[in-house]
């Protein structure tokens, strides 16, 4: 099998991630945050270390401003529902997941506006500064794009979001874990991204980073351990995000997959760039298929996006896990904005994903795989 | 023993307390706070021995964590007594 669906979840991890989980559910099985006993107080550690794990990853002062969520979405929801209110307006970047549009979307009838970042196939965005209103409350980016890999410069709009007081939201889905993320030098407000992805953790986890000073309302209230009497949702992190009972094995296993991608950070950056060289190069050189988006392995992640002439997106895809159990996903990979920003709304197009645990023969034997079975 | 509870609004803050103070060597135990100094329902504390109240505000106050009330627990055969204490 090859697994080349890395953008969806990363489906090998590291080996400490899968004994981990194992350990948390047979030894630090207790609720974290709720009594005081040893089991309940050994499952705090465990998601108090993955806080702090996260601090040192994305350069963030205080574990309190991480509140873990079931999946980026769920994070995504909290942040952009928490920030915008009656009449604002949000902007956000051609590259946008359906876990970023439609949220904004459902809050259209709030009066609530939006604006789409135009850009180019490459990634180029149009200057922001052009389409900053009196009431634009929130930028929403994307950092890297699940379509084509294409790396946003979060640092050149957090800085102009930060210039005029606007909240600067990232999306790092797709980045975090494959590129540096540094929440004081990008001047990120709130992050967002999932843990099953770069950051190895097991499906079922999530997170949601709120800077210092942000409020957001709640989308869930609930019970949290902590002011009982109150009938309110405490006002403070992470407790404000984190109602009801956390999956402590899940956040166990991210724990350990954000130990090894600290342990591993530069390593992981240079192997998944030569692979995307490799796959980007040997796509290219074919006649018969088009490669989207920039295209090079300095300015993007290890996603290729492609087609293949006069081929059905999803029919190759299918084609090669029938026939030779390569798994990639074709489709629009929910991100209807980046196929129109790629005019490939009408075909979708195939996604090959890669992670640190790819090889470099994998990559030429699915290269050999496609030369020979859909030339021309 | 004497010891001092410091109670807290969530059990990361508590955590953060707990880590630091372990690193500096101070004996340290976070608590789910007894109902009788719990102001607003259920929360955590860190307890410590009282001849360490004074470091431990320090560290409270420097990473800047909000918390509910500081007390003195003094227990014997289980039954236990507090006493706030003011900085």
């Amino acid at each position: 099998m090859i697994y080349f669906d890395n953008a969806a979840t990363t489906m090998i991890k590291p080996q400490q991630v899968y004994s981990e989980i194992l350990d948390v559910m047979l030894h630090k099985g207790g609720n974290p945050g709720r009594g005081g006993h040893l089991m309940a107080d050994r499952a705090s550690d465990v998601i108090y270390k993955a806080r702090e794990n996260l601090c040192e990853l994305f350069n963030i002062n205080s574990p309190e401003n991480i509140c873990f969520t079931n999946n980026a979405t769920t994070a995504l929801n909290y942040g952009i529902k928490g920030v915008l209110k009656d009449n604002d307006h949000v902007i956000i970047s051609a590259f946008e997941h359906n876990s970023v549009l439609r949220p904004v979307c459902a809050l259209e009838d709030k009066g609530v506006t939006y604006t789409v970042l135009p850009s180019t196939p490459e990634g180029v965005f149009d200057n922001i500064e052009n389409y900053i209103r009196e009431n634009t409350k929130l930028i929403v980016i994307n950092h890297s794009s699940n379509v084509t890999g294409n790396i946003a410069d979060i640092g050149e709009i957090g800085r102009i979001a930060r210039k005029h007081g606007i909240i600067f939201m990232v999306d790092a889905s797709q980045s975090a874990g494959h590129i540096d993320i540094d929440m004081e030098r990008d001047n990120i407000d709130i992050l967002a991204c999932a843990g099953h992805k770069g950051l190895f953790g097991p499906q079922g986890t999530g997170l949601l980073y709120v800077r210092e000073g942000i409020k957001l309302s709640t989308l869930v209230e609930g019970g949290t351990g902590s002011m009982s009497e109150s009938i309110y949702q405490p006002e403070y992190l992470p407790d404000r995000f984190e109602s009801g009972t956390l999956n402590t094995p899940g956040i166990g296993g991210l724990s350990k997959g954000i130990e090894f991608v600290i342990s591993k950070k530069e390593r992981i950056r240079q192997h998944e760039k030569k692979l995307t060289k490799m796959l980007v190069d040997g796509l290219s050189s074919l006649p018969f298929v088009t490669v989207y988006g920039n295209k090079n392995p300095e300015k993007m992640t290890a996603v290729v996006g492609f087609n293949i002439k006069d081929r059905d997106c999803v029919c190759v895809t299918n084609y090669l896990s029938d026939k030779y159990k390569i798994m990639l996903r074709g489709g629009l990979h929910c991100s209807v904005l980046a196929h129109k920003t790629l005019k490939t709304s009408d075909c979708g197009c195939v996604r090959a994903s890669l992670s640190y645990f790819n090889t470099e023969n994998e990559v030429n034997k699915f290269l050999n795989i496609i030369d020979r079975d859909f030339k021309m | 023993m004497k010891y001092c509870i410091i109670v807290l609004n969530s059990v990361t803050s508590a955590k953060r307390i707990e880590k630091t103070a372990l690193k500096e060597g101070m004996l340290c135990q976070i608590i789910h706070t007894p109902k009788v100094i719990s102001k607003f329902g259920c929360s955590h504390s860190v307890r410590v021995e009282e001849r360490h109240y004074k470091r431990i505000m320090e560290i409270v106050n420097n990473m800047d964590v909000k918390y509910q009330g500081i007390y003195s627990e003094l227990c014997e055969k289980g039954e236990c007594r507090y006493k706030e204490l003011r900085l």
